[in-house]
């Protein structure tokens, strides 16, 4: 399908809204995230529901991001606004989606360091301000500047990326055979290895890791929702926590 | 009215002002400094109506490096906002005084606020609303938004408003009193079982190897003999393998490189 002017401009405003403070700061937790990222990209597309899903794959692979005192492992908006968009526009599968969207997000970390740099000459001249004595002035330079460049450096990129992205995937897709196609969905049945990786380095240990089989099993085996097997973990996470804390000694350790 | 008291309205200000702009300048220099002198321009104006050159001076003690979760780490907002009523008050409490606290609870807050936010809830809240969504179902990312803010803002405000009650109590009752690492553990069980639910449906890897026995008989190794023995075999050890690989440090960014390179030479091969 075309995405219009304005369609990849809407897209390349979300963008820029999941990294600003206008959705608070729960906007890093929800609209930063490719599953809310790709299904709003679905409905300014006008396949939701398609976006959902091919969010949702992509968040797989960002599952265990962090990012902590400003370094992180890419950027999963860019990843999941723009890897969404250019996967409708030119009907990929969501393992490809997968595939494609990764370097993308790669790319987009030059956006967040570039931004990081620029913004200390802002405290600089906050502290200029204040030094004069214009302390309101300190509300002005901690919202209003950083936030001109973070819209010129995130709105623009995305938007020309999702206007132009569609012409060079499906250029690059008249040239993939069958068989080239199956290595794309090979690759995005293995990235979300690491993101699940990345999440257990921080919560996984000898005390836990028995429950990462067990949850393999009841998904594979058992074939059960994630729903339940959730219900299931909270009823064994609370079981456990209780006994351990009634012997009160401390089982486990995080 | 007393200049020297601070009204709730006034520490929600604070509060929105920090909620809302924790990260908008967010810098390699000194991260999150503008933006907790931000939250702190409605306590100084407040404290001290009329004295400009108090004004200044709080806001710069307030301009120095600061870098904590911004959801967790307000209880330290809360905390130095009541430290300044104090002072307003007549209390002789030093700048130093002022850094020594925020310095010192900044790292350890850090710590707990980036495991309980984005190592725990985050992820659990995502692996449980991937999961709806796949069942073809839009209603994932929806619950997803809705119970993200209400979570995130209702913990961000009661720290907050701890931290301004309480004092450094409120941040050693949740340090020491065990409840904080109660909480991870129980939520850390929970999350790595749902993170092997989560393995099922997105690493579906299977072996697609046959071996001709001769006389029509054929072995296929996936169906054979992994799925006999336990099925999702193949997704369990390739995530253990990169889990042992991110414990010893190697970046992400080189993982993907090789899990791609991977993805292609089983796919072309036909192992895949």
């Amino acid at each position: 399908m075309e995405v219009t002017v304005i369609q990849a401009g809407l897209i390349g405003l979300f963008y820029y809204l999941s990294w600003s403070p206008w959705l608070t700061y729960v906007g890093f937790f929800t609209f930063n995230r490719p599953l809310l990222a790709g299904f709003i990209t679905g409905i300014i597309l006008g396949h939701p529901l398609e976006g959902a899903l091919i969010g949702a794959g992509i968040n797989v692979i960002y599952l265990g991001f962090i990012s902590a005192g400003g370094a992180q492992m890419g950027d999963p908006s860019f990843a999941g606004y723009v890897g969404t968009a250019l996967a409708i526009a030119s009907n990929l599968d969501v393992g490809t989606a997968m595939a494609i969207s990764v370097p993308l997000g790669t790319i987009a970390t030059v956006l967040w360091i570039g931004k990081m740099t620029i913004n200390s000459f802002f405290v600089h001249w906050a502290d200029k301000e204040v030094e004069k004595g214009n302390i309101n002035m300190v509300a002005f330079i901690n919202v209003v500047p950083p936030q001109i460049l973070l819209f010129i450096m995130s709105f623009i990129p995305a938007t020309l990326v999702v206007y132009y992205g569609p012409a060079a995937v499906n250029g690059m897709l008249s040239l993939l055979t069958p068989n080239i196609l199956h290595v794309f969905n090979v690759i995005g049945a293995m990235l979300p290895a690491l993101g699940i990786a990345m999440n257990l380095k921080l919560i996984g240990n000898s005390f836990t890791m028995p429950f990462f089989v067990l949850g393999i099993l009841c998904s594979v085996y058992f074939g059960m929702d994630i729903i339940i097997i959730s219900i299931i973990g909270a009823v064994i996470a609370l079981t456990i926590s209780t006994i351990n804390y009634s012997k009160n000694d401390k089982g486990g350790n995080v | 009215m007393d200049a020297n008291k601070l009204m709730k309205s006034d520490v929600r200000k604070s509060w929105l002002n920090w909620f809302m702009f924790a990260q908008s300048n967010y810098n390699y220099e000194r991260l999150q400094a503008t933006a907790f002198a931000h939250a702190m321009l409605p306590i100084m104006k407040k404290l001290y109506p009329q004295d400009k050159e108090e004004q200044k001076q709080g806001i710069i003690r307030h301009m120095s490096f600061f870098n904590t979760e911004p959801i967790c780490g307000s209880v330290i907002h809360g905390v130095t906002v009541a430290m300044e009523e104090e002072r307003a008050g007549g209390q002789p409490i030093t700048d130093e005084a002022f850094n020594g606290i925020k310095t010192g609870l900044m790292g350890p807050l850090a710590g707990v606020g980036d495991t309980l936010t984005q190592g725990v809830i985050t992820p659990i809240m995502l692996a449980i609303c991937i999961g709806i969504t796949n069942n073809n179902n839009i209603a994932g990312p929806i619950i997803f938004l809705v119970a993200q803010f209400i979570i995130m803002t209702g913990i961000s405000y009661n720290m907050w408003f701890n931290g301004y009650k309480y004092g450094r109590r409120a941040v050693e009752e949740i340090m020491s009193g065990g409840k904080i690492n109660r909480v991870i553990e129980a939520a850390s069980l929970l999350g790595t079982m749902v993170m092997g639910g989560l393995v099922g449906r997105f690493i579906p890897l299977q072996f697609y190897l046959n071996f001709d026995l001769g006389g029509g008989a054929m072995f296929d190794l996936q169906y054979d003999l992994l799925d006999k023995l336990m099925p999702g075999l193949i997704p369990l050890i390739l995530t253990l393998a990169v889990l042992h690989y991110v414990r010893k440090g190697t970046s992400p960014i080189k993982l993907m490189g090789a899990l791609i390179l991977f993805g292609i030479v089983t796919g072309c091969l036909g192992i895949f």
